[in-house]
């Protein structure tokens, strides 16, 4: 069976995305098939992190979501070593399906809703037709249909949150809604936190704050900041601390320790 | 007198209310949410939806009355039955995302202006 992950945040600005990027490099990495699902239709990014620019993909979620096509002519194989200065990403069984970027794709979905219950179809369609051992869904910060449909069918929520006020009311939200909602499994990870923060005072401040287990702690990173989403950090800095991070969450979603 | 066309255009125009949205389920009591969880995170089922008996053998014993809940939920147009008796078969009646109340005019004229303004 192929478990579903989503990666959340209440606001955005969090590194949600980066994180979701990274995540799906290091599973694809193990073996593991891999689906990376962007459904941030209204704010789309991830695609920038595996190399592809807006205007290099003709069909999206959006196409799919409209009935223009379907869901499978939105699925871009990242392993095909197409795209220069990611070869690293060359022969992973890692598939993107993006959100277009065109504001007036964008303008059409808001503008027109769609059905919700095409989006689950479309999950589990990806699921069957890409034989993936993990789907990995970037939602939209806040609460929207879709982030709800998305925390709805997953076996594992991953809310990211910086130690900021605003974020830790936020959370709390999300946290209340995916306990209504039956998540299986639902972790912290703490994105963004000054160097001077103790990592385990802060994961007992928030484990006891919200009731769920923190599986990581990222420090605020200029080296991070520096690679701007241009490639997967950890790809290309395999020992860092923040891959260091991601690989031990990785274990945590999939069950691992 | 009402005509055909307005009967239908009302119907038509009345499909927006009809399902639940994700945060209505999470709303819902915990015998009808977990039923309707356990449907949509059922990946056999999303295309020919879940059966009858197939959901009354796993519930049985964890809900009360897993029969009264699904006809519950069939009433209030949550759930959409297909087939008949004894093979009917259920899937979740999600709500049609509404689309924005902005006019379509003001999201083509930002979606023109946006090349035009990358350019200068």
């Amino acid at each position: 069976m192929a478990s579903i992950i989503s990666i959340h945040s209440f606001r955005g600005g969090t590194g949600k995305s980066n994180i979701a990027a990274n995540l799906a490099y290091v599973l694809a990495q193990r073996g593991r098939r891999v689906g990376i699902i962007d459904t941030d239709v209204q704010s789309p990014g991830v695609h920038a992190i595996f190399g592809l620019r807006g205007d290099s993909f003709s069909r999206a979620l959006n196409d799919y979501l409209l009935g223009r096509a379907p869901i499978s002519e939105a699925v871009y194989p990242l392993g095909d070593g197409s795209r220069t200065g990611h070869e690293y990403l060359a022969g992973l069984p890692l598939f993107l399906i993006p959100s277009s970027i065109h504001a007036s794709e964008i303008a059409q979905v808001l503008h027109e809703g769609y059905d919700v219950g095409l989006l689950n179809d479309g999950f589990y369609t990806l699921i069957d037709a890409l034989a993936l051992d993990v789907l990995i869904i970037d939602t939209h910060p806040g609460l929207n249909e879709e982030t709800l449909m998305s925390i709805a069918v997953s076996d594992s929520l991953c809310v990211i949150l910086r130690p900021d006020e605003q974020d830790y009311q936020g959370t709390a939200v999300t946290v209340d809604i995916a306990r209504k909602l039956d998540v299986p499994g639902m972790v912290l990870v703490a994105n963004k936190v000054p160097s001077r923060v103790s990592k385990d005072e802060l994961s007992a401040q928030l484990e006891k704050e919200f009731t769920v287990p923190v599986a990581g702690v990222l420090y605020l990173s200029e080296d991070v900041a520096e690679n701007g989403s241009r490639h997967v950090f950890s790809a290309v800095y395999p020992n860092h601390a923040f891959t260091r991070t991601i690989e031990a969450l990785a274990d945590r979603l999939t069950g691992k320790t | 007198m009402p005509s055909l066309f307005d009967h239908i255009n009302r119907e038509l125009n009345d499909d927006d209310s009809k399902g639940i949205t994700p945060l209505e389920l999470a709303e819902l009591p915990a015998d009808q949410r977990q039923i309707m969880l356990a449907m949509l995170r059922d990946q056999a089922g999303q295309q020919d939806g879940v059966a009858r008996a197939f959901l009354i053998d796993k519930w049985v014993g964890r809900v009360a009355d897993v029969d009264g809940t699904l006809n519950q939920l069939v009433h209030m147009g949550l759930l959409i039955m297909m087939g008949e008796t004894p093979n009917e078969r259920y899937r979740v009646n999600l709500r049609h995302k509404r689309g924005s109340n902005a006019g379509f005019g003001l999201w083509s004229v930002l979606s023109d202006r946006v090349p035009k303004d990358r350019l200068t």
